[in-house]
């Protein structure tokens, strides 16, 4: 994998942030494709936690396509954020069977004991609140993920004891 | 191409293979109801309105994304389209806040209320959404509301295909979707439109609108009148919407066979949206203060002053802004006057020295795959052109070279940009393999070619194509009709402080016409200032204040681009007609008129 050499001796943003330096270099691999852009996209929540406007001009940018574009790619998927992320996403699952099992309310509950709306995060930084459209536990129904663990048959009324017991080891 | 034959409503309808279904049946007077569609654009597809049966297969397809099969029946019209249509009209009305008597396009202008006429929508089986969304009215000219809006994307295709800059685009998902300037910002803060307003030509509803000419009556009900646009040297096709003598709206003439509907920020807007201050009266200096005063007495004035000047002490300095006519009275007034000059653009005399009108350039710009634009600044000054360079680069991959002192937003579309041209070795190699295997290469120049470098550059470059296809080579100038009143003899003038000193010269009378900075270029150099106020008698002939009216002794007033008749040649030196669209303001008079009676 090569950089592109177009200027050298200069930082690869004016912020001197090596993160974009990284990015220059996912983009040459993928050699500034507009159909890889969702890679790119990806390679840049993993680096940056979220995709601020800074990041997304800098992709457009590079990349040539316009702002808009980028943008709507952005705000299609749901993985992408566009805002600063917590530390751990939870994801609620509300695929069918946890939806009968009472998703919505554990949504609901969860959102209540952590002070925040869906697509939100905690004052302390630590959470983010989200849905998923179903994340394959149906056997464990209503499931949750936290960062990359899964907690199962999370029923509404675990909710308030799941906040103060489990959440607390991530703290 | 290949010819296929089908049945549509029971009528025989021919095309050619490739063609959709749509498109056949609108060429054969068959009428399919739309609202996504729109001629010249990709097809979408996404507002379903356009939906047939074909070969009573049960499933109703989009006409307008749908390609013609030979041999096929299709059907637009029974009562399972119609109800499939009316469902769907009454889910659009049920998505967003589609307020009629609140909105600008009431009453003839908007789509989906004639839509929604034609299908006696009277009531709607579906709960309304009511959704809570924001009005833009931070644009220059014209506004955004997300509430009119039915996502047809007919603004984001045009604002992608037709201007080439796609500043708009669809954000979100599903029911969230909304449209999205930019990195969703407001059409203020955008950093890519160019106020160019095809959208809002594009819009079928009242979400994207002009702010000049909203709620000023349905523009169905207006007079149009159609016109030819004097800013640049392009001559972009104008339909001019007036009432009660009004400029209500003005948008492109998709009949034109130059800008095929397309227009810029400038002709769109500036002539007519921005607010100046209009000469209404001859006005006469007396005692150091312009005072209204009637024409005879205006031109008795001049008379008295300078009818018993020498002829060389007279001096006539014109606007290359004039149309043929008055080019044609000019060139009678050649005896009766010492000096006649035309002012033009920095370094754009060079340009005039020996017109050169290349027909058909604007075609081999769209057709070109490689563009080179030297000394050239297309989009601040022929917006209509550097549509054509975007798309030309976004859509069908043409290189673009650009060797120009200023930055642009062309700059980011190029494959090679030079603010200072470079004689290095390594440099024209570069080039020579960006524009290498170029079979349609196009080679737009500007005045700013016309400097020594310029034109080391332009031998240069076509040098490059020595053993390839050489390039149509086409030069636009910065002033509307410069070439053409140079072609009738006048001479361009580069630097108006030695056309001022060149001769004995006492008296001039300068003619700004219509130009929006009301002649004040003529000062940029400072010193015509100071040679101006050293003069006996300077007469300004213009349509608007300016700090050039302000150092005239006669002021008169003269017609705008919208009261005009005549003819301007354009930069492919095609001839094209200005009708006058309202009759003039105040006591304003026709160039040539008042040339006439000065020099009578």
């Amino acid at each position: 994998m090569s950089h592109p050499q177009i200027a050298p001796n200069l930082p690869y943003h004016p912020s001197g942030d090596q993160r974009f330096a990284q990015l220059d270099q996912t983009m040459a691999y993928y050699k500034h494709e507009p159909t890889a852009l969702i890679q790119i996209l990806h390679a840049a929540q993993h680096s940056f936690g979220y995709l601020a406007p800074d990041v997304l001009r800098y992709i457009a940018t590079a990349m040539k396509l316009p702002l808009a574009h980028v943008y709507g790619v952005t705000t299609f998927y749901n993985f992408f954020s566009i805002v600063p992320r917590g530390k751990y996403q939870i994801m609620v699952c509300t695929g069918t069977t946890c939806h009968v099992r009472g998703a919505a309310t554990v949504v609901e509950r969860l959102g209540q004991q952590l002070g925040v709306k869906e697509h939100e995060t905690t004052k302390d930084g630590l959470f983010s609140l989200h849905t998923a459209r179903c994340i394959g536990a149906c056997a464990l129904a209503p499931a949750i993920t936290v960062g990359d663990d899964v907690y199962g048959k999370l029923t509404p009324d675990k909710v308030p004891k799941f906040c103060q017991k489990d959440l607390k080891k991530y703290a | 191409m290949n010819k296929i034959t089908l049945t549509i409503d029971g009528k025989q309808c021919t095309g050619t293979a490739g063609q959709t279904i749509l498109e056949i049946a609108h060429a054969n007077g068959i009428a399919i109801p739309t609202l996504c569609y729109m001629k010249n654009l990709s097809p979408w597809g996404g507002c379903r309105m356009c939906i047939v049966e074909i070969g009573g297969s049960p499933k109703a397809v989009p006409s307008c994304a749908t390609p013609a099969t030979d041999g096929s029946t299709v059907v637009t019209q029974n009562d399972r389209l119609t109800h499939l249509r009316k469902l769907t009209l009454e889910l659009l009305f049920s998505e967003r806040n589609h307020i009629c008597p609140i909105c600008p396009m009431n009453k003839g202008d908007c789509d989906l209320q004639q839509n929604g006429y034609k299908f006696g929508i009277d009531a709607i089986r579906y709960p309304y959404l009511y959704p809570t969304l924001p009005v833009d009215l931070t644009g220059k000219f014209l506004g955004l509301d997300h509430n009119r809006c039915i996502l047809c994307t007919r603004c984001v295709r045009t604002c992608d295909e037709v201007e080439g800059v796609h500043t708009l685009d669809i954000g979100n998902r599903g029911v969230k979707n909304q449209i999205v300037v930019d990195l969703n910002t407001t059409f203020g803060t955008s950093t890519t439109c160019t106020n160019c307003g095809a959208c809002v030509s594009a819009c079928p509803t009242g979400a994207l609108f002009d702010k000049n000419a909203a709620f000023h009556g349905p523009l169905t009900k207006c007079r149009q009148v159609r016109t030819t646009c004097t800013e640049c040297a392009v001559g972009c096709g104008l339909v001019v919407y007036t009432k009660e003598n009004r400029i209500v709206d003005v948008f492109g003439d998709n009949d034109s066979p130059v800008n095929h509907g397309h227009l810029c920020s400038r002709g769109r807007y500036e002539t007519w949206a921005v607010k100046r201050n209009r000469i209404t009266t001859p006005l006469v200096r007396k005692n150091g203060q312009l005072v209204p005063v009637s024409w005879d007495e205006a031109l008795q004035t001049i008379r008295k002053e300078t009818g018993k000047m020498l002829t060389q002490n007279k001096g006539l300095l014109v606007s290359g802004k004039l149309t043929n006519e008055v080019a044609g009275t000019l060139a009678h007034l050649q005896s009766q006057v010492g000096h006649i000059g035309m002012y033009v653009a920095e370094h754009e005399a060079a340009l005039c020295s020996e017109p050169v009108f290349t027909g058909d350039a604007f075609q081999r710009i769209t057709d070109a795959d490689a563009i080179i634009v030297l000394g050239a600044e297309p989009s601040r000054l022929q917006g209509v052109v550097a549509a054509r360079i975007r798309t030309a680069v976004r859509k069908r991959g043409a290189k673009l070279v650009i060797l120009n002192a200023r930055t642009s937003d062309l700059d980011s579309y190029a494959d090679i940009v030079a603010h200072v041209v470079s004689v290095e070795r390594a440099f024209w190699k570069r080039v020579g393999e960006t524009l290498q295997g170029a079979q349609r290469p196009v080679l737009l120049y500007g005045p700013n070619a016309m400097t020594p470098l310029g034109i080391t550059a332009m031998e240069k470059l076509i040098k490059l194509f020595e053993n390839g296809n050489g390039p149509a080579v086409v030069g636009i100038p910065t002033t509307t009709n410069a070439l053409a009143l140079a072609g009738a003899g006048i001479a361009a003038v580069d630097n108006v402080a030695q056309w001022l000193t060149s001769g004995p010269l006492r008296a001039v009378h300068i003619v700004a016409a219509d130009e929006t900075d009301g002649g004040a270029k003529i000062l940029r150099d400072r010193e015509v200032v100071g040679l101006l106020k050293g003069f006996n008698y300077v007469v300004v002939q213009a349509a608007y204040e300016s700090r050039l009216t302000e150092l005239a002794q006669v002021v008169l007033p003269s017609l705008v681009w919208s009261e005009k008749s005549g003819t301007v040649t354009n930069f492919e030196g095609r001839e094209l007609l200005l009708r006058p669209v309202m009759p003039p303001r105040g006591q304003a008079r026709d160039d040539k008129m008042i040339l006439e009676s000065v020099f009578a």
